[in-house]
């Protein structure tokens, strides 16, 4: 597992408890970067499986984190009816 | 080979960071240094409602409302590494102004080692910020 994946992997952990879009986007950008290098040829010594873990699960955090946004606004306006 | 994907990614961040450094100066900082992204109906920090500490992105909205009001102390208390990002958000309208006109693909950028080490090193930073926060609830006024 390459440097960028492993930093990919907290952040995305941490997206998912906090940080939402700051740590998530980094991530993305991170694992990303290893997915390329692996797609590339040019770093067969990573895992490019862990990289599309850490890309998902970015994605994910980014998904939940805008989910939770709209819930939010749903409920304020359920909340004035 | 600098292409039309090159020349929209240097649209997009110079209008993103342009579009962040003009909602800053829209919004009002909250006093108590956190919370001021609700002013755009997001709603508040769930890691602090539920754990009554503030998260490490806790005071960011602060910190970028006072910055681009010049109030540089106060941005740093809301949030040491929202300082670093302020800064960084500025620099890069002129970096994406520079990208457009010298038609320098973002790549050159962000396949260099060392943009990978700033990466690592703006993280680090931004638990470093984490602490500071946590140590100035625990020890205010010291």
């Amino acid at each position: 597992m390459g440097n960028n994946t492993k930093w990919a992997l907290g952040l995305g952990v941490a997206s998912l408890f906090c940080c939402g879009p700051v740590t998530g986007i980094v991530g993305l950008l991170l694992a990303k970067k290893d997915m390329d290098e692996v797609a590339a040829g040019r770093a067969p010594q990573l895992d490019g499986q862990w990289a599309q873990w850490a890309f998902y699960l970015n994605i994910v955090a980014l998904i939940l984190f805008v989910a939770g946004i709209c819930l939010f606004w749903g409920r304020l306006g359920l909340g004035r009816f | 080979m600098y292409n039309r994907t090159d020349k929209s990614v240097a649209i997009g961040l110079l209008v993103t960071a342009c579009a962040v450094l003009a909602v800053a100066c829209w919004l009002r900082p909250a006093a108590c240094g956190y919370g001021t992204h609700t002013q755009l109906g997001l709603p508040p920090c769930n890691f602090l409602r539920l754990t009554h500490f503030p998260c490490p992105s806790c005071g960011l909205t602060t910190c970028f409302a006072y910055a681009v009001r010049l109030q540089f102390w106060k941005a740093f208390l809301a949030n040491p590494f929202g300082l670093f990002a302020f800064f960084g958000t500025v620099s890069l309208v002129p970096t994406a102004i520079v990208l457009l006109w010298r038609r320098i693909s973002f790549r050159r950028i962000t396949e260099s080692v060392h943009f990978t080490k700033a990466v690592y090193a703006a993280t680090a930073l931004y638990l470093v910020s984490w602490v500071f926060k946590l140590a100035l609830i625990q020890f205010p006024g010291r």
